[in-house]
């Protein structure tokens, strides 16, 4: 799923205070699973504007709304009734459901109210980790399943840099080296062979480096 | 008679059995500004919903909650403390003096400690002063 | 012979070679460069040229090596694939080659977060061991990645660094000879206070037939304090540094620790020669390049062959 964090108030209230009716949305899917932006955090972050609002003896229109999905045309209709009585959506959605509604409602200002972060997993409630940046060849299956563009800080293929030190990166303790984990990994499956094997170069031209990326199924169009 | 009194909340566990019947009102009536609403367990309100009563107009609100050990739904008074901190929290963040928010626990039927907790409340928020009413024009 | 280097030479002939490192300077000061060059002119076999280490910037490794070679170096140029992508790494080698280099070192290179550019993307298009590859298929076949031919081939002799102290331990040495298969011709180790773990490292490399193929050389780095002991061994990543060492150089006075990092340098270099296979020295002496003549001097290593 996608993980995103909310933002400072701070920088909220900087890009809002212009208005003076705030459509506040929120997304029931990914940013709902990493308590950021689903319906209660939106009810939240509404009301903490209004209380915000209140101090400095403003009154503007703070209306809440929370879709499942804020990436999928079908469900962004559901707020279709609300926005033109807005200034502005301030939307608690990740970076593609920020675009996404401005795709489709194309005269209205759309702030993101969270900073999108990564594809990730919910190991346990409350911690989320990064897992995969989407580079477009997965080759999870020759290093165990752990990634090693993501899980490494540098994007390693050919084993560890020489940082590793009790299996935490280099960068900052708290980060696992992603090769120790990869080694574990294959040594309690028994095929550590995989990793004597030279990974070339990587085609990096599927990855966001060859540009942004679209997928189309013919088979899936109505 | 105070004519801008003081707007409190108080949500209080149905499980603390305060009032008898129709005595709710009565307490409510005689104390301007209090609001006294009864829930099923102090672990149901949320830091949203704590946050919302505060947006709304309410100068403060108080929890009020069984013992830890004395829910009757096991958990509820227990995570209610995650809950009301979590709002104090945001309070902070937004420069707002987290005591508007408190979390008391209570033995069952303890009126006169329920009394004593809201003369406290009250002098208290009264020392922070007021949270701007809601402004009637939309000065942006 | 492989190549033109002369460290290549050098080793060829059975010399134990002494390589040293020169920083760059953080801006465009040649004078300051000449001067640490003109240090070590005639005492080491070939000078390691950084590249941006650490991830501060520093004057670019293929400009100093050329600044060096005018002196009368023999530059090894390090390259880090943390900064450049391979359309910058194989110009640049091309570049350096043109420019008379003969010696490579391929590294991935420190994480930006220890720099002074903490906010600087990481390229680490290509790791050091595929960086490895490239510049042998440059030397051996002529063709850049993807196979196109190069007009006039650069033709490096090469190096890459190996840490017998990180972990995992167990994989040091697989990755070293998965380095070996690449195509590296010489290792440098990362400085070495750890005799014991160093002797085993050597010989899990002896007992895979590594030390036929390569020449491995044993990093030394000199002390100057119990400080910068204490520093090296809690906050440097990938650093062994046995306790009774930090204990000897606290137990001398302030004014005379440099001393007796020095001896401690020059024990290090003897016991080093003395493990079968390391073919040679790597003095890592950051910011102290005016001792290398004297801990070489001691160590009996300051007069180098003439190839």
């Amino acid at each position: 799923m996608i993980v995103a964090e909310l933002k400072r108030i701070d920088e909220i209230r900087k890009m809002i205070d212009r208005y003076s009716s705030i459509l506040v949305v929120g997304c029931d899917s990914c940013v709902a699973e990493c308590a950021a932006g689903g319906n209660r955090e939106t009810m939240l972050l509404a009301a903490a504007l209004r209380l915000s609002y209140r101090k400095d003896n403003k009154n503007p229109v703070i209306t809440e709304a929370c879709l499942d999905r804020q990436c999928v045309d079908d469900f962004i209709e559901g707020i279709a009734h609300q926005v033109p009585e807005h200034e502005v959506i301030l939307s608690l959605g990740c970076g593609a459901g920020v675009q996404a509604l401005a795709r489709v409602y194309t005269d209205k200002p759309i702030i993101p109210a969270l900073d999108t972060l990564f594809i990730g997993e919910t190991q346990m409630r409350g911690v989320w980790q990064e897992n995969c940046l989407g580079c477009g060849q997965c080759k999870l299956g020759h290093f165990g399943a752990v990634c090693p563009v993501t899980r490494c800080s540098k994007k390693l293929m050919n084993g560890p840099c020489g940082g590793s030190k009790e299996g935490r990166c280099e960068v900052h303790p708290e980060i696992p080296c992603g090769w120790d984990m990869i080694v574990t990994r294959l040594e309690t499956l028994g095929e550590l062979d995989r990793l004597s094997e030279y990974v070339p170069p990587v085609d990096w031209s599927t990855s966001h480096s060859g540009g942004p990326r679209r997928v189309v199924r013919e088979d899936q169009k109505p | 008679m105070d004519t801008n009194p003081i707007k409190i909340v108080v949500y209080y566990c149905r499980n603390l059995k305060l009032f008898k019947d129709g005595q709710q009102k009565a307490f409510a009536r005689s104390r301007p500004g209090l609001s006294l609403v009864a829930i099923p367990c102090s672990g149901k309100m949320e830091a949203h919903h704590l946050l919302k009563t505060l947006a709304g107009g309410a100068q403060g609100v108080l929890v009020l909650a069984c013992a830890e050990k004395a829910c009757q739904y096991l958990e509820g008074s227990r995570r209610s403390h995650k809950r009301t901190d979590y709002a104090r929290l945001w309070l902070e963040k937004l420069h707002i003096e987290p005591d508007r928010v408190k979390l008391v626990h209570l033995s069952p039927t303890d009126v006169e400690a329920m009394e004593k907790l809201l003369k406290e409340f009250t002098s208290t928020l009264e020392s922070f002063g007021r949270i701007p009413p809601i402004a009637h024009t939309q000065a942006g | 012979m492989k190549t033109e280097s002369r460290l290549e030479k050098v080793l060829a002939a059975g010399h134990f070679a002494v390589t040293a490192e020169c920083g760059p300077p953080k801006g465009s000061d040649v004078g300051a460069l000449e001067e640490k060059g003109k240090i070590l002119l005639n005492k080491v076999d070939a000078v390691n040229v950084t590249d941006n280490q650490t991830a501060i910037v520093r004057m670019s490794s293929v400009a100093a090596c050329s600044i060096l070679k005018n002196l009368g170096h023999e530059p090894i140029l390090q390259m880090v694939t943390r900064d450049r992508n391979r359309i910058a790494l194989q110009s640049d080698l091309f570049g350096a080659y043109a420019l008379g280099m003969r010696n490579v070192l391929c590294l991935t290179g420190d994480h930006q977060c220890f720099g002074n550019q903490k906010q600087a993307v990481g390229v680490f298009d290509l790791d050091s061991i595929q960086l490895v590859r490239t510049v042998r298929d440059m030397r051996e076949t002529g063709k850049i990645i993807g196979g196109e031919d190069i007009q006039v081939p650069p033709r490096m002799f090469i190096g890459a660094a190996e840490n017998p102290f990180a972990d995992p331990l167990s994989w040091r040495v697989v990755r070293l000879a998965k380095k070996v298969d690449a195509g590296v011709d010489f290792i440098q180790t990362q400085c070495i206070f750890n005799l014991d773990r160093f002797s085993r490292f050597m010989e899990q490399a002896r007992d895979m037939g590594l030390t036929e193929k390569i020449s491995i050389l044993a990093g030394i780095t000199p002390m100057k304090s119990v400080g910068m002991a204490r520093y090296m061994a809690n906050k440097v990543a990938g650093m062994d540094v046995p306790e009774d060492l930090i204990k000897r150089m606290a137990g001398v006075p302030k004014e005379q620790q440099a001393e007796e990092g020095i001896k401690i340098t020059v024990e290090t270099i003897q016991q080093v020669r003395e493990i079968s296979g390391v073919a040679g020295v790597h003095l890592m002496a950051i910011e102290w390049e005016h001792k290398v003549p004297e801990i070489l001097a001691a160590a009996g290593l300051d007069k180098r062959p003439v190839v």
